[in-house]
C-alpha cells in the first residue's frame, strides 16, 4: 500500500487524487461500519459518502488543501481504539457524543478553519472565515450543552403529526409518508434547499464584471489594470466555482445538527 | 434460463464488471472460511435474507466460471411482477421461480429447484423465504427441509451475511455501503426429517450468526 501510494504520488497528481479518493472511501466505509449507526442516518451516511468526491474535487482544483484528504483517515485511526477503549457498543447518546467530539472538532472545525485560514487571497479569506469558522463554532458549544445537559439533542424520529404509514397489503408493502415541509421531518430536502440557495447567491465580492474588465484567467493583466479585488473567471463572473465554499457548510451543518447529538 | 449466446453474455458481463464491483470492491466482501465452499455443483448455498442483494453477494462468493451453474431460488409473484423485472430476474440473475404458497395446493413447489440440482447446478436459497431485520434470524421455511431430503446427497452450504441488510434494507433502495462479510459453515446433508434438518441448519446458521460482533443496528 505504501509503494502504491507513493507510485500514485509521484506519476501524476490526477492519479494520486483517485487513489487517495478510494483510500479515503474505503476508511470512511471501515469507520462506519465499527461505529454503531441507525436507520434513519442512512440519508447522512449517504451524503458523506458524497462528500469524498467534492472535497477531492476541490483539492484537485486548488481550493481545498491536501490537509482535508486525510480526514477520513484520522476517523479510521483515532477513532477505532477509543470505541475498543471505552468498551462501549450500546453508546447511550452521551456516549456517542462524547466520542464522537474529536470527530467534529478535527473532521469540520479544524479543516474548515484552516481552508479558512491558508486562503491565498485576501479579499475573500475574510468572508470566508465567517462563512466557515463561524457555523464551525457551533460545534464545541452543541458539544459543551450536551455534556452540560447530560444529553443530548435527540435525533428526529419525525413529529408523529407529520407520518403516517399507509399499509398496502404485506409487510413489504408499508409505505411511509412525511410532511414535505417540517424540517425537522425531512431535513435532507431543506438543507438541500438552503445549499442551493447559498449557491445560486452571488458573494458580495463575486460580482459580473462589466466586459469591458473581462480578462479571462488573466489575472496578472486584471492587476496591472487595477482590478485587485476581483478575480476574472469565466463567464465574465468572478469565480463562480467558489460557490460551494458557501453552500456546502450550510448543507453539512443544517444536516448534521438535526441528525447528530 | 437463455440459451441466447448475448444474453448469456449479457448475464457475463453484468456480473463481471457490475455485480463484482458493487460487492467485492464498493462493498468489500470479507469471506470467512472460503475454503468451505462447494467446488462444484451440484450443491446448495443457504443464506440470511436482509437485502436484495443477498443473492448477488452469495452468488459473487463463487468463481466466475461457475456463474451458469448458480441458480438463485426466488418468489415468483415478487421478480414477476413486471414485464422488466421479470426478464432480468429469469434472463440475467438466472433466478428458479418458486409460487409461494403452492405447496398447501398439492404442488411441488420445488420441483425446477430439484430439477436444477439433478444437472449440477448450485442453488442459492433464503430458508427465511422472505427479507427481515439485519443480523436477525427469522423462523426457517420448510422447503429447504424437504429440498435437502429430496436430494440428501447434495451439500447444503450455510453461510450467514453480515453488514450487508444495513447497506440496502428491506424497503430502501438507497446503497449506503458498509463492510459486509460472510461465513461460511461446515456443508450439512439432508436427514430423514425435514424438521430435524431445519432445526440443524437453523443451529449452524445462528452459530455463524455469533461469530461476528457487529455494532448495534437501531
Amino acid at each position: 500500500m505504501i509503494g502504491a501510494f507513493t507510485l500514485c504520488i509521484l506519476l501524476n497528481q490526477t492519479v494520486a487524487i483517485f487513489f487517495l479518493a478510494f483510500i479515503s472511501y474505503l476508511a470512511l466505509k471501515e469507520y462506519l461500519s465499527l461505529i454503531p449507526t441507525r436507520r434513519i442516518d442512512r440519508e447522512v451516511l449517504l451524503f458523506a459518502y458524497l462528500a469524498i468526491p467534492i472535497r477531492y474535487y476541490w483539492a484537485a482544483i486548488d481550493w481545498y488543501g491536501m490537509f482535508i484528504l486525510f480526514v477520513p483517515v484520522w476517523v479510521f485511526l483515532f477513532l477505532p481504539p477509543l470505541l475498543v477503549l471505552r468498551a462501549e457498543r450500546g453508546l447511550s447518546a452521551r456516549g456517542r457524543h462524547d466520542l464522537l467530539g474529536p470527530d467534529d472538532d478535527g473532521v469540520h472545525a479544524l479543516p474548515h478553519g484552516m481552508a479558512a485560514r491558508v486562503g491565498r487571497r485576501r479579499q475573500s479569506g475574510r468572508w470566508r472565515s465567517r462563512a466557515l469558522v463561524l457555523p464551525c463554532g457551533a460545534d464545541p458549544v452543541q458539544r459543551c450543552g450536551a455534556i452540560l445537559l447530560g444529553q443530548a439533542l435527540r435525533p428526529p424520529q419525525g413529529h408523529a403529526a407529520c407520518q403516517s404509514e399507509e399499509d398496502l397489503g404485506g409487510a413489504d408493502r408499508r409505505r411511509r409518508h412525511d410532511n414535505a415541509r417540517c424540517g425537522a421531518c425531512r431535513p435532507l430536502p431543506h438543507a438541500v434547499g438552503y445549499a442551493l440557495v447559498c449557491a445560486g447567491r452571488p458573494h458580495p465580492r463575486h460580482r459580473r464584471l462589466p466586459r469591458r474588465h473581462h480578462h479571462v484567467g488573466d489575472e496578472a493583466r486584471s492587476r496591472r489594470e487595477g482590478h485587485r479585488r476581483t478575480d476574472p473567471g469565466p463567464w465574465r463572473h468572478s469565480r463562480p466555482r467558489r460557490q460551494p465554499t458557501y453552500a456546502a457548510p450550510v448543507f453539512v451543518h443544517f444536516v448534521r445538527y438535526f441528525y447528530y447529538p | 434460463m437463455s440459451k441466447n449466446p448475448l444474453t448469456r453474455l449479457l448475464r457475463f458481463l453484468f456480473f463481471a464488471v457490475v455485480v463484482r464491483a458493487v460487492i467485492l470492491v464498493a462493498l468489500g466482501l470479507t469471506v470467512r472460511h472460503r475454503e468451505r465452499l462447494p467446488k462444484d455443483g451440484p450443491a446448495i448455498l443457504a443464506g440470511n435474507h436482509n437485502s436484495n442483494l443477498d443473492a448477488l453477494a452469495m452468488m459473487s462468493l463463487m468463481p466466475l466460471r461457475l456463474l451458469p451453474k448458480l441458480r438463485p431460488v426466488a418468489a415468483m409473484d415478487y421478480f414477476y411482477s413486471s414485464r422488466l423485472r421479470g426478464w432480468f430476474a429469469d434472463q440475467i440473475v438466472g433466478i428458479i421461480p418458486v409460487k409461494r404458497g403452492s405447496g398447501k395446493e398439492g404442488g411441488n413447489p420445488l420441483l425446477l429447484a430439484e430439477q436444477a440440482l439433478d444437472r449440477g447446478e448450485i442453488l442459492v436459497i433464503f430458508p427465511e423465504g422472505t427479507r427481515g431485520e439485519p443480523e436477525t434470524l427469522q423462523a426457517f421455511k420448510k422447503g429447504i427441509g424437504h429440498l435437502a431430503k429430496a436430494r440428501s446427497k447434495v451439500p447444503v452450504v450455510p453461510g450467514f451475511i453480515h453488514g450487508l441488510g444495513k447497506a440496502p434494507p428491506r424497503g430502501s433502495a438507497l446503497l449506503v455501503p458498509f463492510n459486509v462479510i460472510v461465513s461460511v459453515g461446515e456443508p450439512l446433508y439432508g436427514k430423514e426429517s425435514y424438521d430435524a434438518f431445519i432445526s440443524e441448519l437453523e443451529a449452524a446458521m445462528t452459530a455463524l450468526a455469533a461469530q461476528e460482533k457487529l455494532p448495534a443496528w437501531e
